[in-house]
């Protein structure tokens, strides 16, 4: 994420962060991780059991490394794992906490508010965390999260959410797919229920993530799938294995650059796939998630079909958010995000919103208020 | 020479955060560093293959592992996949 300028630093000022090194995976991983724990039989194994006060518990994920670090200018990675403790203890989110405070610290800094947060002071943090949970002095206010607050004091701009969700640590300017999916994501700003293009824009593969070119309709098959990983009891994590190793292995490799290359071209043949997707009546040799599935359950299942099951799963929720007055005006960014280049000698480093949610639109059969039409809802046996 | 900061299995594997080589491309690095794992770890999980996996930063910038070295350039290899 620091080498593709993705990495979420002083609250999306900026793509990398210069003392990134101090509170990256691998110092976790050398001076404070004690083991790798998870799920019985799995072999990622994926969450970090660490040490806080003497005692071992459970360590940062990627996202709480990211926004507790760079994003508020902290360099101090035992703090990171106290925090994350503590706001796990607290029942609270660690994006949604970490990025409201980022929020809190520039509107002081920029004198929209003076709450005495300041980027890089990390002194007093623990009892902020306290005072949210427990809506008391600033925590009051900062329970609110970054929507509310910057309708109230301003700076609507560098408020990072979407839906009042907070954004997560990835860096859209530099991965704008990843952009569009937090924007439509019918969960608010997340990384997750937004689709997940940043493993196509630097994550996993490396294709050019300014171009929107393609990523609308890689947007809306990934959501789906990813809908369908969810709502059957799959672990998301594992949904990495989509890629067939060698292009994940051999980054600088012919096929893999040659993948990259492809897939903003690859626009179409995915509109066609998803549109009709029940006639993809078989498994995918790389999509291990469909024969699982059918293993466990004894449901036949083919590819077409799962991700037939998550379009008609995130067309539902759109078509309740809808009645609940969510439409296209929601699916939207910080204007950081969209009209403030992150490179001010690159106008294309900013998320062409307006273009890729015209063409994710009509991809998913919504109208231009981002309505799924009657004929979508009909196709989906959503309405009779 | 050049400074070679490593990520990844190769650093959590042999204890090697970074070192400093003499080499005109990158290609040249590899086996170089090859050395340096099987001296710091003799039984290395660190194969050929990984290093030649890993993306190629020199001073902040993607490159190849035909780009040429300058002397006191800054070359980061990084894991090929991250996320979370
Ligand atoms: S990757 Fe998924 S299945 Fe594996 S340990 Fe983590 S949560 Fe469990």
């Amino acid at each position: 994420m620091q080498m593709r300028k993705m990495l979420s630093t002083k609250n999306y000022n900026y793509g990398q962060y210069e003392d990134f090194e101090k509170v990256n995976g691998e110092t976790l991983a050398e001076g404070y991780n004690i083991v790798n724990k998870g799920c019985l039989t799995c072999p990622i194994k994926c969450a970090r059991t660490v040490r806080v006060n003497g005692e071992a518990v459970k360590g940062p994920e990627l996202e709480t490394l990211g926004l507790l670090g760079g994003g508020i200018l902290n360099n101090n990675l035992q703090k990171i794992l106290d925090w994350n403790n503590e706001i796990d203890e607290l029942g609270m989110d660690t994006i949604s906490a970490s990025s409201t405070l980022a929020y809190a610290m520039e509107a002081n800094e920029k004198g929209l508010w003076n709450n005495g947060l300041e980027f890089g002071k990390i002194d007093n943090i623990s009892q902020i965390w306290e005072d949210i949970a427990h809506r008391r002095g600033i925590g009051d206010e900062l329970a609110e999260g970054s929507k509310r607050l910057s309708e109230k004091y301003g700076g609507k701009e560098f408020a990072i959410q979407s839906k009042g969700l907070e954004l997560a640590a990835y860096e859209p300017r530099r991965a704008v797919g990843q952009g569009l999916g937090y924007a439509v994501s019918n969960r608010g700003g997340c990384h997750l229920n937004g689709g997940y293009m940043v493993i196509l824009e630097g994550l996993g593969l490396n294709t050019d993530s300014q171009t929107p070119k393609g990523k609308a309709d890689f947007t809306m098959m990934f959501q789906d799938l990813m809908e369908t990983i969810s709502a059957s009891g799959q672990c998301l994590f594992t949904s990495y294995a989509f890629f067939p190793g060698f292009l994940i292995t051999r980054p600088n490799g012919g096929i893999t650059t040659t993948a990259n290359k492809l897939i903003p071209h690859l626009g179409g043949v995915i509109r066609v796939m998803n549109r009709f997707s029940p006639a993809i009546a078989m498994h995918l040799p790389v999509f291990h998630h469909t024969k699982m599935f059918k293993y466990a359950l004894g449901m036949p299942m083919t590819f077409g079909k799962y991700l037939r099951i998550g379009e008609r799963g995130y067309t539902l929720e759109r078509y309740v958010s809808m009645r609940f007055g969510v439409s296209a005006k929601d699916d939207t960014l910080p204007k950081r995000l969209t009209h403030t280049p992150q490179d001010a000698n690159d106008p294309k480093t900013v998320v062409p919103l307006e273009k890729m949610k015209k063409v994710y639109y009509k991809a998913r059969g919504w109208d231009k208020d981002g309505k799924p039409t009657n004929s979508t809802l009909r196709r989906l046996q959503i309405v009779k | 020479m050049v400074k070679v900061k490593l990520f990844g299995l190769f650093r959590l594997d042999t204890g090697i955060k970074e070192i400093e080589l003499k080499a005109s491309t990158v290609k040249e690095l590899y086996p170089l560093l090859l050395d340096a794992a099987k001296k710091a770890k003799p039984d290395t999980k660190v194969t050929s293959k990984d290093i030649d996996g890993c993306i190629v930063v020199i001073n902040g910038v993607q490159s190849k592992k035909t780009s040429k070295l300058n002397d006191g350039d800054e070359i980061m290899l990084m894991s090929p996949v991250c996320g979370g």
